[in-house]
C-alpha cells in the first residue's frame, strides 16, 4: 500500500513536471481561462452608453405592496427603461445581480403587508450593485416611492379620523392602528456585487469550471499516449501496482486543476475585485467539480477507440455542458433545471450563492451533486477502466 | 529441424546464482524460466504453449515474424500481460505470485522510445529508478553510472527530445540498467539507428551479458542476433519451432545454401517459378527480393538464372550466402525475416 502511494506520488510528480513545461497545457490552465475570464467580464459587465437597466423583484410577500411595486415598476412611466424580472426570493434575487441578470433588486420579504396592518412595521430591502449607480438609486427610489404611500397612507387615515370622514364605531380602531404605525417604511439598502465586479464574480468561476474538464481530461489521454509511445508498457513491467499509474495520473491533472482555479480566483479578485465567498466553499466546490470532470473525462477516454476521438468527444461533451451550465452566461430560468444537471451548472450555483454572500450552506447542495455525478460517470467506467493503464 | 517439445537447456551459468537465499531456479543460475505460456486474444490463439529459459550471463535470441507471437510471449514474460496459461518465474519468483520481486528482477526496453520528451536524461532515469525503488545517493550513484555506459554524460541534462534518434535509443537502453537487473529484455533496441549507436548498443549489450546478465533479445537484423547470442528460439504461429544454438540450428539445413535475388519484374512470379527447380526448400519475397533456400546453391544457379528470365523478369543482382540464420528462419517458417516488417 505504502509502496503503491510512493509510486504514485512520483508518477504525479513526473506527470506534472511534463504538464507544466508543456506550453500548450500552460495555456489551457492558465491563459486561455484568464483571458476570456476577462473578456466576458469586461464585455459583459461594463456600462451601457443608454440607460436601460433592469430590476429584479422578489415578492415574498404576496401582499398589496408587493403589487404595488409591481404596478410601478411596469408602468408607462418606466416601461421603455426598466424590464422586471419576478424572481422567488431574496436569494434568487442576489443570484441574479451576480449573474447579470439585474443590476437591482426590490425584496419585500414575507410578513410584511401583514406587519404593515397591524402596524407592527418591516423592512423594503433594496439590493444594488454598488457599480451600476443610476440602476441602484432608480430602485431604491421605487421602494422610497411604496415607503411614502405607506406614509402617506398612515396620514390619510389620521386626516380622515379627525376630520369625521369615518363611522364612529371604525374610526376610533382605525386611527388607532394608523398611530401605531410607524412614520415611514424603513429601507434596507444592500449591496451585491454586479456590473464589472458581478460579471467578474460570475466568469472567474465559470471560466475556472470549463477549464477544469480540459485540464483534468488531458489525464486520461495521456495515458493513451503513453501507452502509444511505449512509455505504459515500461510503467507496467515496474514492479508497482496497475492503480498507482491511474492514481499518480489523476493526482498531477487534479493538482493542476487546483492550480489554475486558484490562479483565477487571484487575479479576478485582486484585479476585478471578483467576490468568491467563503475560501472553504471555494476549495468544497472546486474539488466537487474537479473529481466529476475526471470521473466524465475518464468515462469517455474508457469508451473511445482512439485519442483522436478521446480529443474529438471530450471537446464537444465539455462545449455542451459548458453552455447548458451557464459558464458563457447565465441560462433564461425556464432552463435552469437543465442547467443544474450539469457539473458546470451545479458548481457554479454554488459559486454565485457563495459571492452573493451565502454560508458553507448554499455549496452542500452543489458538491454533493457534483459527487453523485461523478459516482455514476466512474460506475460506468469501472468496467473498462483497465484499458487505460493497460500497456 | 528441431521442434522442442521441452526447452532445449541452457548453457552452464558462467556465475553463480542463488545468492541470497533465491529459490530453486535462481540457485541453478537459471534467471527467467518460462513453461507452457499461452494467450489467445477472442478465440485466436496468439501464444501455444511456449516454453523459455535462461540462465545467468546467457544470450537468448527470439526470432519471429511480425505476428508470430513473439511480442505476445515478451509481454507475458514481462508482466505486461497475463497469461491464460503457464508459469513465469524470474530470478526464482513467481511472476503471477510475487509480481514486485519479478519485476524488479526484470530491466525491460521495449521497442519504442518509452522516454518523456520534456525531460532531461538526468531527469527519465531518476524517475524510472525511483520507480525501482532507487532513492537518493545509490540512485545519483546508478544515474551517472548508466549515462556513462550508454555514453550520455555530457548531455546529461538536455531534454531528451532534443537528442538524436540513436541517443534516445542509448538512453531507452539505459533506463532498462539502472536497477542492475539480472535479467534484461530487449526488444527490438536498434530499429532506426545510425551504424555508429548501433555498435555503441550492441557493445553494451555484450558487455552486460559478459558481466553475467541474462539477456532476451529480439531484432529483425539477424545478424545482430548471430553476434550475440549463444541460442536462439524461432517462434511461429504462436510456437516455439525451434530452438538451439546457431550451430544446432545450421545442422537442421543441412547442404541448402541461401541464393539472394534481386529482380526487375514480377518478384511473387519469379519466386512461383523457382519453387518448381529441384532443390529449392523455399522462396520468400520482400519487394524485389527473392530469396531462395536452395540445396547445393553453387549448382543450381544457371538453372535459377535462366528460370527468372522465363518468368519474365530481369536479373539485376545475385548472391550466393553461405548458410545462416536468416537459412533457418526461412526454411522453417517459408517467410524472410524481414518480412511484413
Amino acid at each position: 500500500m505504502a509502496e503503491g502511494l510512493r509510486a504514485a506520488a512520483t508518477i504525479a510528480r513526473r506527470d506534472l513536471r511534463s504538464r507544466l513545461r508543456d506550453r500548450s497545457a500552460l495555456v489551457t490552465a492558465f491563459a486561455a481561462p484568464l483571458v476570456l475570464a476577462v473578456i466576458l467580464s469586461v464585455a459583459l459587465g461594463g456600462p451601457d452608453e443608454a440607460f436601460e437597466t433592469t430590476i429584479a423583484l422578489a415578492d415574498e410577500d404576496g401582499g398589496a405592496l408587493g403589487s404595488e411595486l409591481r404596478d410601478v415598476l411596469v408602468g408607462d412611466e418606466l416601461a421603455e427603461i426598466v424590464e422586471v424580472v419576478e424572481v422567488a426570493d431574496a436569494d434568487a434575487a442576489r443570484r441574479a445581480i451576480v449573474e447579470g441578470a439585474a443590476l437591482a433588486a426590490l425584496v419585500v420579504p414575507e410578513g410584511l403587508s401583514d406587519a404593515i396592518a397591524a402596524g407592527a412595521g418591516g423592512e423594503l430591502v433594496v439590493l444594488r450593485d454598488p457599480d451600476a449607480g443610476l440602476s441602484g438609486d432608480l430602485a431604491t427610489a421605487i421602494a422610497q416611492g411604496a415607503a411614502n404611500e405607506v406614509e402617506r397612507g398612515r396620514q390619510a387615515v389620521e386626516l380622515a379620523t379627525a376630520a369625521g370622514a369615518l363611522p364612529p364605531d371604525q374610526g376610533e380602531g382605525v386611527a388607532a392602528a394608523a398611530r401605531a404605525r410607524p412614520a415611514a417604511l424603513p429601507l434596507v439598502d444592500d449591496d451585491v456585487a454586479g456590473g464589472l465586479t458581478g460579471a467578474a464574480s460570475y466568469f472567474g468561476p465559470a471560466m475556472a469550471v470549463f477549464f477544469v474538464f480540459f485540464v483534468v481530461g488531458a489525464g486520461p489521454q495521456s495515458l493513451l499516449r503513453q501507452r502509444r509511445e511505449g512509455s505504459l508498457a515500461r510503467l507496467a513491467a515496474a514492479p508497482i501496482p496497475r492503480g498507482a499509474i491511474a492514481l499518480g495520473t489523476a493526482a498531477s491533472v487534479g493538482a493542476l486543476a487546483f492550480l489554475s482555479i486558484a490562479t483565477l480566483w487571484l487575479v479576478m479578485s485582486l484585479g476585478f475585485g471578483a467576490r468568491w465567498g467563503d475560501p472553504r466553499g471555494v476549495l468544497a466546490l472546486a474539488a466537487g467539480v474537479t473529481v466529476a470532470a475526471m470521473a466524465l473525462t475518464t468515462l469517455v477516454a474508457t469508451l473511445a477507440r482512439s485519442e483522436e476521438q478521446v480529443s474529438g468527444w471530450t471537446s464537444i461533451i465539455v462545449f455542451t455542458l459548458a453552455l447548458l451550465g451557464g459558464s458563457f452566461g447565465a441560462l433564461p430560468r425556464a432552463l435552469e433545471p437543465l442547467s443544474l444537471a450539469t457539473p458546470n451548472g451545479l458548481a457554479l450555483r454554488g459559486f454565485v450563492d457563495l459571492a452573493a454572500g451565502g454560508g458553507l450552506e448554499v455549496v452542500v447542495v452543489p458538491v454533493a451533486g457534483n459527487l453523485a455525478f461523478a459516482a455514476v460517470a466512474a460506475a460506468l467506467a469501472a468496467p473498462r477502466l483497465h484499458r487505460l493503464v493497460a500497456p | 529441424m528441431t521442434v522442442p517439445s521441452a526447452p532445449a537447456g541452457p548453457p552452464e551459468p558462467s556465475r553463480p546464482g542463488g545468492e541470497d537465499g533465491r529459490a530453486s531456479t535462481s540457485a541453478t543460475g537459471i534467471v527467467l524460466e518460462a513453461e507452457g505460456l499461452r494467450r489467445t486474444f477472442d478465440g485466436l490463439t496468439a501464444v501455444d504453449g511456449v516454453d523459455v529459459r535462461i540462465a545467468s550471463g546467457e544470450a537468448y535470441g527470439l526470432l519471429g515474424p511480425n505476428g508470430a507471437g513473439k511480442t505476445t510471449t515478451i509481454s507475458m514474460l514481462c508482466g505486461l500481460l497475463e497469461p491464460d496459461g503457464g508459469t513465469v518465474r524470474v530470478a526464482g519468483h513467481d511472476l503471477a505470485r510475487e509480481p514486485a520481486a519479478a519485476k524488479s528482477a526484470i530491466g525491460y526496453v521495449p521497442q519504442e522510445i518509452a522516454l518523456y520528451p520534456d525531460l532531461t536524461a538526468r531527469e527519465n532515469l531518476a524517475f524510472f529508478g525511483r520507480l525501482y525503488g532507487l532513492r537518493g545517493r545509490a540512485l545519483a550513484d546508478r544515474i551517472d553510472a548508466v549515462l556513462e555506459v550508454v555514453g550520455l554524460a555530457h548531455r546529461a541534462d538536455d531534454r531528451v527530445g532534443t537528442y538524436s534518434g540513436g541517443m534516445k535509443r542509448r538512453v531507452n537502453i539505459g533506463a532498462g540498467l539502472l536497477h542492475e537487473p539480472r535479467l534484461v529484455v530487449l526488444d527490438e533496441p536498434t530499429v532506426g539507428v545510425d551504424p555508429q549507436s548501433r555498435h555503441a548498443i550492441l557493445e553494451s549489450v555484450a558487455a552486460l551479458s559478459a558481466a553475467g546478465t541474462a539477456i532476451l533479445y529480439t531484432s529483425h537484423y539477424m545478424e545482430e542476433v548471430e553476434r550475440l547470442c549463444e541460442r536462439v528460439g524461432i517462434i511461429d504461429h504462436g510456437r516455439m519451432i525451434a530452438e538451439g544454438t546457431r550451430r544446432d540450428l545450421l545442422a537442421e539445413l543441412g547442404e541448402a545454401d541461401r541464393v539472394d535475388l534481386v529482380v526487375e519484374g514480377e518478384a511473387e512470379r519469379v519466386a512461383e517459378a523457382c519453387r518448381e527447380i529441384t532443390g529449392v526448400v523455399d522462396a520468400a519475397v520482400a519487394d524485389r527480393e527473392v530469396t531462395l533456400l536452395v540445396r547445393h546453391g553453387r549448382a543450381r544457379l544457371a538453372e535459377v538464372v535462366a528460370t527468372i528470365a522465363s518468368a519474365g523478369a530481369t536479373l539485376t543482382s545475385v548472391e550466393l550466402v553461405e548458410p545462416d540464420l536468416e537459412a533457418v528462419f526461412l526454411a522453417l517458417t517459408g517467410r524472410a525475416l524481414r518480412d511484413d516488417g
